[in-house]
């Protein structure tokens, strides 16, 4: 009997794009992804969350496929307030799992909503754009003020060619609009992005089973500009496998 | 026949207690290793974090340095002095750098265990590092949890997170000069008498 040995990294490797760090008041960001026009079945996970940090916590927001879960869209946080922290499982509508269609667009972000007396409301929510619709994954509320740029990043434990192809040039996801809120309701573009990782090989095994550190990024996976807040990243889709901070719009 | 099988097992058994004492002796001191700094070592990288602190690096894509449950001033005052002791506001503290996996370490009256998850593929963005501490007879304290979120982190030239538990407190201190991906970190508990 033949068998398929499936192979997933021990660590992820991340890479992406972010936006500078904001100079004044913000109140967070978001990516628009494309979805790629077929949704294949991968070994590992494979997801693009946005995300930003304020003073205390990291959020994010995300998209992709898990081997446990399928497509879907998640999110999570450092925030005490959001209990499944970073391992949350899919959004939920209704009892069942949201799945993201082929070929469609989502919004995917956070938004920091001042309150009475300083703090924030932070939604980390999504747009289902095709029609308009807005669901808050989750809702907390954080003391501290958004500090640092806006994420569209990357992440998977798959390190197989042939599986990362399947999301790869001609069926790949697409960041279609970067923007941040410069109120909580008004986004605008960020005026720049910025190459975030590739992560590069400290992947090791600690002596009670567990890993620390991150996967190389796979040689074949890049990011293409197709315009500014406008990008194709996967295997292989063009342009090239920039380095950290390269200025791509 | 008989004297050949009975050979045979003490032989397997005698494997299997060397075999056991081994892994034995490797999980003991795997639980109560830290990371082996010297004086120099750690103080270089507290000086080297305080002088970022003071001269960020001025890159569009880091945002000023982020103090987590630490003003500026008892940050900027923390001076390693030995080997095992170290001053915060001008009070002495022993103090042991941690190892940034697992582990359990005990320094004064206090023992230390912290641990990451096994699997972390249904993590994503990062991972959350669970501290546990105790007194010596065996008593809970406390504990907290420590995430390392790699783009957290690098949006800062310098980000330091502490935790105050009783006498202890706990210094997580990450740097990343060009805000890179390719940041540097100590982990470190220190208890004051």
């Amino acid at each position: 009997m033949n068998s398929t040995i499936l192979a997933c990294s021990n660590c992820s490797w991340q890479y992406g794009v972010q936006s500078p760090s904001p100079s004044g008041t913000l109140y967070g960001g978001f990516v628009r992804v494309k979805m790629p026009s077929s949704l294949p079945s991968l070994n590992c996970l494979y997801v693009i969350w946005a995300s930003v940090s304020s003073a205390n916590y990291f959020y994010q927001t995300s998209l992709g496929y898990s081997p446990s879960y399928g497509w879907h869209i998640s999110a999570g946080s450092t925030n005490p307030g959001v209990a499944c922290d970073l391992a949350c499982p899919p959004f939920q509508v209704g009892g069942s799992t949201f799945r993201p269609q082929p070929g469609k667009t989502y919004e995917i972000g956070i938004r920091f909503v001042p309150q009475t007396g300083g703090s924030y409301q932070v939604h980390l929510y999504f747009v289902d754009v095709s029609s308009g619709t807005l669901y808050d994954i989750y809702v907390v509320t954080d003391s501290g003020t958004m500090t640092t740029p806006v994420g569209g990043i990357l992440e998977s434990y798959d390190i197989d060619n042939s599986d990362l192809n399947k999301l790869g040039n001609g069926n790949c996801l697409e960041v279609v609009n970067a923007n941040w809120l410069t109120a909580p309701y008004v986004s605008a573009q960020w005026p720049h992005g910025y190459v975030y990782g590739p992560t590069t090989q400290t992947c090791k095994q600690n002596p009670d089973g567990s890993y620390s550190g991150y996967q190389a990024v796979p040689g074949g996976i890049t990011i293409n500009k197709i315009a500014s807040g406008d990008f194709k990243i996967g295997y292989q889709v063009g342009g090239s496998q920039y380095q950290s901070g390269y200025q791509l719009w | 026949m008989q004297h050949k099988r009975t050979i045979i097992i003490s032989a397997i058994v005698a494997i299997l207690l060397v075999l056991g004492l081994v892994y034995s002796s490797q999980v003991l001191w795997s639980q109560n290793h830290s990371i082996p700094s010297s004086t120099q070592d750690v103080s270089s990288f507290v000086e080297r974090s305080q002088n970022l602190y003071m001269h960020p690096t001025s890159s569009p894509i880091c945002s000023p340095p982020d103090l987590v449950n630490i003003s500026a001033d008892d940050f900027l005052s923390l001076k390693v002095t030995s080997s095992d002791t170290l001053l915060l506001s001008g009070i002495p503290y022993h103090y042991e750098v941690l190892n940034q996996s697992s582990g359990a370490a005990q320094i004064d009256n206090y023992t230390v265990s912290y641990g990451r998850p096994i699997s972390s593929s249904t993590y994503s963005a990062g991972y959350p590092v669970t501290f546990s501490i105790q007194w010596v007879n065996g008593t809970r304290i406390g504990g907290f949890t420590y995430y390392v979120v790699l783009q957290q982190i690098s949006s800062y030239p310098v980000s330091v997170i502490v935790y105050r538990i009783a006498n202890a407190f706990f210094a997580f201190v990450n740097y990343d000069p060009g805000c890179s991906t390719s940041y540097q970190s100590m982990w470190l508990v220190a208890v004051t008498s």
